[in-house]
């Protein structure tokens, strides 16, 4: 039942201002209404972005993007070749990340023929002269273009947010420092925590949809009792979604639940890694005992064995099962153990 | 991939490359590539023993980032500095362990759980 103005006890002070001035709070609520709508245009704005933003680091990743393999950008003489030295870019990555008009003068296709290019005589910076190398003005331009544009869409959120900078004294440094300050502004966009963006239409790769489930489940873990809109597509990963904002379990619920065998949302999973385990001639008697097995959510089952898998400087720049490799079982259990730990499953 | 020349670059840009390498290594993880991960973790340690050999260690540097937006970059130059500002640095990894922002909150956590044990020893 929608409930009205006048039965509210709270507004009574203001009820009173109304009959006294009600020009007055007419333009109140005129401006108010305004207001709203303004925040509500910025809002859908500010989404669109995000889109725009998802979209790319998508095709970013997707183009199997190496900033170490530059190209210059298609449509220049020199497009598509491989440039010489390390920091450049993709000539797969969009040229603008948003339609929001860039605080520069930039202009797709506009620079390059402005450019002299190729064997364009040397260059300053700052008290130094040097000779560009072929692809490298290019290269400079588009790092220049994405590091203001992606300030000028934090700025649009966060109008006191600046990058750190540093001084460059190459060209090389200035185009690594322009990457730097474009990617510290999709950082802080991130850390904004604005709800993550869910296409309406089903992904058609499971992978991408897991993708996107799992940031959603990310998110909501660090925003407890924030809610996000929704698209009907999710609903297949509803489950996963759900367990992984458990509350960390006592080991003894967790090996309960795994006894009483799977359910939607969570995976069995082996505390003394099992693959591991075998490889090292441990009985499977010992790798499948219920004492080994917890019911753990399966994202972060993802998690955990992607840990396992990725080097790491606190394990002798191994990865934690090379460094488990002919340890005793007890290590590994050890290890298994502070895993869940860590991860927010098993309770400390 | 093309060879960094590590020898040539400044301090600044091999701490801009750090911080590049970890936005790279942030997605790889997200996207579940070990692969990828774990080509861009040898890449840092390539920049990591060139600041190290410079005058005066030079990861000193990579402080600064302790603050940096990006999980990942907080991460690993935490990581990377533990042996010059071990205060400073574990006070990092425990802010990441405590955030919730998984799978980063995971890995400070059991870098912080390794030191305690005496398996990890930064150097």
């Amino acid at each position: 039942m929608s409930r009205s103005y006048a039965d509210d006890p709270v507004n009574s002070r203001q009820r009173a201002d109304e009959r006294s001035a009600p020009d007055e709070i007419a333009h109140s609520h005129t401006e108010r209404l305004l207001r709203d709508a303004r925040n509500a245009t910025l809002f859908h704005h500010r989404m669109r972005m995000l889109d725009i933003e998802a979209q790319h680091r998508l095709r970013q990743y997707h183009s199997h993007f190496d900033r170490n393999q530059p190209r210059v950008p298609a449509g220049h003489s020199d497009g598509g070749q491989w440039t010489s030295a390390g920091g450049g870019q993709s000539g797969s990555e969009p040229q603008t990340l948003s339609d929001a008009t860039p605080d520069n003068d930039w202009k797709p296709g506009a620079q390059y023929a402005n450019r002299r290019g190729r064997g364009s005589g040397p260059i300053r910076n700052g008290e130094q002269w040097s000779e560009p190398e072929p692809g490298q003005l290019i290269r400079l331009d588009f790092a220049k273009a994405r590091a203001n544009d992606a300030i000028a869409r934090v700025q649009e959120i966060d109008p006191s947010w600046q990058p750190q900078r540093s001084v460059s004294n190459s060209i090389e440094a200035q185009i690594s420092e322009y990457e730097v300050i474009a990617e510290q502004a999709r950082a802080r966009l991130r850390e904004l925590e604005l709800p993550p963006i869910i296409p309406k239409s089903k992904p058609s790769s499971s992978k991408e949809r897991n993708d996107i489930a799992r940031e959603v489940a990310g998110w909501l873990l660090r925003n407890r009792g924030n809610i996000i809109e929704r698209a009907k597509w999710l609903d297949e990963s509803e489950a996963a979604i759900d367990a992984y904002l458990d509350p960390p379990k006592t080991l003894e619920e967790l090996q309960r639940a795994a006894a009483e065998g799977g359910k939607k949302g969570y995976q069995i999973h082996h505390i003394v890694e099992q693959k591991s385990a075998e490889d090292d001639k441990f009985p499977r008697s010992m790798i499948d005992a219920p004492d080994n097995l917890v019911r753990i959510p399966t994202y972060k089952h993802w998690e955990i064995n992607g840990w396992y898998g990725r080097q790491n400087e606190a394990f002798g720049k191994q990865s934690p099962r090379e460094y488990l490799r002919n340890k005793d079982w007890n290590e590994r259990l050890r290890v298994g153990l502070d895993a869940l730990r860590e991860h927010g499953v098993l309770k400390r | 991939m093309t060879r960094i020349d590590v020898k040539s670059m400044t301090t600044e840009e091999l701490v801009n490359r750090f911080v590049l390498i970890a936005f790279d290594q942030d997605a790889a993880i997200r996207h579940d590539d070990n692969a990828t991960y774990n080509r861009l973790f040898e890449q840092m340690e390539t920049i990591k023993d060139e600041l190290r050999s410079r005058p005066g260690d030079q990861r000193h540097a990579l402080v600064r980032l302790f603050e940096h937006p990006n999980i990942q970059v907080r991460l690993k130059s935490a990581i990377a500095t533990l042996a010059l500002v071990p205060d400073a640095a574990r006070h990092v990894l425990q802010g990441i362990a405590d955030s919730r922002g998984y799978p980063q909150a995971g890995d400070a956590g059991m870098t912080l759980n390794a030191l305690d044990r005496g398996i990890f020893e930064p150097t």
